[in-house]
């Protein structure tokens, strides 16, 4: 994976995704936040949130890649090693 | 589970750790592969091993095949090969179903097919919990054709198909997990370790020969079995199953730390879930992971991605009714236990919906709502998990 960041619209693009799909228009995206600390973050909705970031942003996620994300953390560096 | 009641096991299993500790040339999973081929040998005998040591090697030869045809040839005759694996694996998972279902099996087989060593395969399927090497096969297939991990020599995958410590009901290890002990530190014991190793080995002991064969004793007698004829006996049957199986998967666990083989934790207090969807996350937790990673989340991915998010809540249900019929079949090849997980997948899709109703409506927050809702939820769970027992118990819908 890349060094490679989100810049702050992308930023806001991913926060805007998590808030509607869980429902929680004051959520932060820290890199430490995982499924358990997101109420309705479980396997359905982890493949609606991929399908929705896959949408938006015009990528293309592996299963592994989705199987294998422990955190926000890892969501953002995958998804901006993936952004041209 | 009289295995764990034999002096010879815990004399093998000792002698296993020391062997470990020896500095003898090779990796850990290598040297443990070796030793356990050996302790498995002297537990079940020299035709159970070779019946297990030949099956490896013909998965080893078939990972590597098709992961060298990768780099040489089309990619239509490295999917033949893959689905050809994927056929040999199924029918010999259908062969062992059969054996269990049917006593008749293995003379029926010995006329139909007199050229099949039987003496060999069938003790090797009848004795050992096929279904955990069928399911740990398929998570090899995974990460060695489409992760590209690397296929370790047939001594050491030995050690991982068929490890001696989780012969009669799992966990279901990971492959990956299984390859990372060759990079921790040394296998030697810390105060903690010992501990941990400790605790976890008595309290299976405990689970088991004092709770489980406690309560059953206590309702049916010191030979008696577990007959569901009404609710009591299924909540019985619950509650037996859980700590017999817990109690094992804690004794596998506690084997495994003290080999530094990654055995996963099974159990996580599965009677305090709210939710059949958050029982099926705490109880059997290595293959409910199983399922996930390789059935639930593929499927689902492509299906959404065929029919849109619009409809993510429809192929959820699908997907979630063929992963748990997945799950029903591999406990028993019958109809009752496929409608039984085709059943658990509704429901759980069913869940889904009443979750993101709760969302909505802010009652999953902290107050008196998410406490009623939560005390509500786990007699659901149980109510429910009593009546899949007797369903299943009783096979409803025999073949």
């Amino acid at each position: 994976m890349s060094d490679k960041l989100l810049d702050l619209d992308q930023l806001n693009k991913l926060t805007d995704i998590f808030r509607v799909l869980f429902n929680r228009p004051d959520l932060e995206l820290s890199d430490n936040l995982s499924a358990k600390d997101v109420p309705g973050w479980d396997s359905f909705n982890h493949v609606n949130l991929i399908i929705n970031i896959e949408e938006e942003f015009s990528v293309r996620f592996s299963n592994d890649e989705v199987g294998g994300m422990q955190n926000v953390g890892n969501l953002k560096a995958l998804l901006a090693s993936k952004l041209p | 589970m009289t295995l764990f009641i034999n002096p010879i096991f815990w004399g093998i299993a000792i002698s296993v750790y020391l062997l470990l500790l020896m500095r003898f040339p090779g990796r850990l999973i290598f040297r443990f592969g070796l030793f356990n081929l050996i302790a498995l040998t002297i537990l079940l005998g020299w035709k159970i091993s070779l019946g297990a040591l030949g099956f490896v090697l013909l998965t080893w030869s078939a990972i590597n095949l098709i992961t060298s045809l990768k780099n040489k040839s089309s990619s239509a005759s490295r999917s033949l090969a893959t689905l050809g694996f994927f056929l040999f694996l199924f029918f010999l998972f259908l062969l062992h179903k059969f054996n269990l279902a049917n006593s008749e099996f293995s003379a029926q087989l010995k006329q139909t097919a007199p050229w099949l060593p039987a003496e060999i395969l069938l003790p090797f399927f009848v004795t050992l919990s096929f279904s955990y090497i069928f399911v740990r096969c398929i998570d090899l297939a995974h990460s060695c054709i489409w992760k590209n991990a690397p296929l370790v020599d047939p001594i050491s995958l030995m050690g991982y198909l068929v490890p001696f410590h989780m012969l009669v009901a799992g966990p279901v290890n990971i492959y990956d997990e299984h390859m990372r002990a060759n990079e921790r530190p040394s296998s030697a014991m810390t105060p903690v370790r010992v501990l941990l190793v400790i605790n976890e080995i008595t309290t299976g002991l405990f689970y088991k020969f004092v709770l489980a064969e406690g309560i059953r004793i206590y309702f049916y007698g010191l030979n008696g079995n577990i007959s569901v004829t009404g609710w009591f006996d299924s909540l019985i049957l619950v509650v037996y199953v859980f700590f017999d199986f817990a109690g094992y998967s804690r004794i596998a666990r506690g084997l495994g730390l003290f080999y530094g083989i990654p055995t996963p934790v099974n159990f996580n207090a599965p009677f305090l879930a709210t939710s059949v969807t958050d029982f099926w996350t705490r109880w059997h937790m290595s293959m409910g992971q199983f399922v996930r990673r390789n059935l639930f989340t593929p499927i689902q991915l492509q299906l959404v991605r065929r029919v849109g998010v619009k409809w993510a809540a429809t192929a959820s249900i699908v997907t979630m009714a063929i992963s748990f019929s997945f799950v029903g079949l591999w406990h028993r090849m019958s109809w009752t236990w496929f409608l039984w997980g085709v059943a658990m997948g509704a429901l759980m899709a069913v869940e889904k919906f009443v979750q993101t109703f709760l969302i909505t409506k802010k009652w999953d927050r902290s107050g008196i709502a998410k406490i009623a809702i939560d005390s509500l939820g786990r007699v659901y769970v149980l109510l429910l998990i009593i009546l899949s027992a007797y369903f299943v118990a009783n096979e409803v819908f025999p073949i």
